[in-house]
């Protein structure tokens, strides 16, 4: 299969410090990973159960069977995937909010919830918001969200990946998601 | 925006409010904050989101978007008919099929059409349990038990359940807006009782009861729908 072949060298010549084959990387992960999520999806939606793999860890054991892949890369892997997954699950929450609503405009419906809901569209395009946000003061707790809820890494993995210990990881995911849900449940009225 | 010292701030003094007990937190924090009330704020807003927050964004993002998937995976488009319905939008998915909206032509009134999904259509197991469900609810005479109009198939081999259209919430997106009170909580759960004990009186198991199967009608009336895992005894 020639896209897994083409990712594992670019992040070899990623690791190598070429920082371009990083922007050439990004599609092709980006197209895997969306084929890969509607297969799970319709399959999820239709036996409804939750797989608790990661759609990301699905990824890698794919293309790692075929070739092999330094620790180094599999980090970077990660990183790059959970970024991926964010991106087409805010792409297309934001289509599909549109498509729905006839309108690019949202507003939110997170009142005091504990999980996302009613309105997974605009709960989803609320909280790619509020992280920015929060990537603004403090990137590192959201590179932790973008891992732990878009690329759905455990604790563990996502300290891996981060180069730190699993009580940091653990502390600052705490803080990244109260600060998130103080920010969804104050400031975001219909806009 | 809160400025990146700033912010580094508030991260101590939230982790060592954390490491006192919430007796402990008031003193811990007019010390450390001292005259700086915003600062108080802050953290104060910070630690009471935290204390209510256990399951927030502990599912993956990609299991919130399945519902999204199922409305796009809509294979009927509006203005379609299917025999005497015509299409108006899709209104959701459950496990065997998707569900529309459409208009009855000939009695002039909207209803709910429910499609077998395309891969079940040949599958005479799964169509038993989709004729069972339409059989085991229109079994029963019951307001709050969803009304069944008719069960048929489409000219190209797909059945379909023609079904009251309810329209409401679900009782799950309504708990998602806050904790019922308790005489609607009652009211809720008198008329699902009622539900199921006509049900029962006639042999026939739900056996799938729900938040997502209950839905609640602006009138006050609640349905119980979705009979698909029903048992007849």
């Amino acid at each position: 299969m020639g896209s897994s072949a083409g990712i594992t060298q670019l992040l070899e010549r990623w690791s190598n410090g070429e920082e371009n084959a990083r922007d050439e990387l990004m599609p092709l992960v980006y197209d895997e990973l969306h084929r890969l999520a509607v297969t799970y999806l319709r399959r999820e939606r239709r036996e409804h159960t939750l797989q608790p793999t990661a759609l990301v860890n699905e990824l890698f054991l794919k293309f790692s069977e075929q070739h092999s892949m330094s620790w180094q890369n599999r980090a970077q892997f990660f990183g790059v995937a959970a970024q991926m997954m964010r991106r087409i699950l805010v792409d297309y929450a934001r289509a599909h909010y549109a498509s729905k609503r006839g309108g690019s405009r949202y507003c939110v419906s997170l009142k005091n919830i504990a999980a996302f809901g009613a309105q997974p569209d605009a709960d989803l395009l609320a909280l790619h918001d509020v992280l920015n946000e929060l990537e603004q003061i403090d990137p590192d707790q959201a590179r932790i969200v973008e891992l732990r809820f878009f690329g759905g890494l455990t604790i563990k993995e996502t300290a891996e990946v981060m180069g730190t210990s699993h009580a940091t990881v653990e502390r600052e995911w705490k803080l990244a998601r109260a600060f998130l849900k103080r920010e969804l449940t104050r400031t975001k009225g219909p806009s | 925006m809160i400025t990146h010292d700033r912010w580094q701030r508030i991260k101590e003094i939230f982790y060592s409010a954390q490491d006192r007990t919430p007796a402990e937190r008031s003193n811990f924090l007019d010390e450390v904050c001292g005259d700086d009330v915003s600062m108080r704020e802050e953290v104060e807003a910070l630690l009471t989101a935290d204390a209510d927050n256990e399951n927030f964004l502990t599912s993956p993002a990609y299991e919130f978007a399945a519902g999204m998937l199922a409305e796009e995976a809509s294979e009927f488009v509006a203005g379609q008919t299917v025999g005497r319905y015509e299409i108006l939008c899709p209104l959701g998915a459950g496990g065997m099929g998707q569900i529309y909206l459409a208009r009855d032509t000939q009695l002039g009134r909207n209803i709910a059409l429910k499609l077998i999904a395309q891969e079940f259509a040949t599958d005479s197991r799964r169509v038993l349990r989709f004729e069972q469900e339409a059989r085991a609810a229109s079994a029963l005479n019951h307001p709050n038990v969803c009304v069944i109009h008719e069960i048929g198939i489409t000219d190209t081999g797909r059945h379909f359940i023609a079904m009251e259209h309810i329209q409401g919430a679900t009782l799950r997106d309504h708990l998602a807006r806050g904790p019922l009170k308790l005489p609607e909580a009652l009211q809720i759960a008198i008329q699902v009782g009622a539900a199921l004990g006509s049900a029962h009186a006639v042999g026939i198991v739900h056996r799938d009861i729900k938040p997502e199967n209950i839905m609640l009608r602006p009138d006050g009336y609640v349905k119980v729908v979705d009979f698909g895992l029903a048992k007849l005894t």
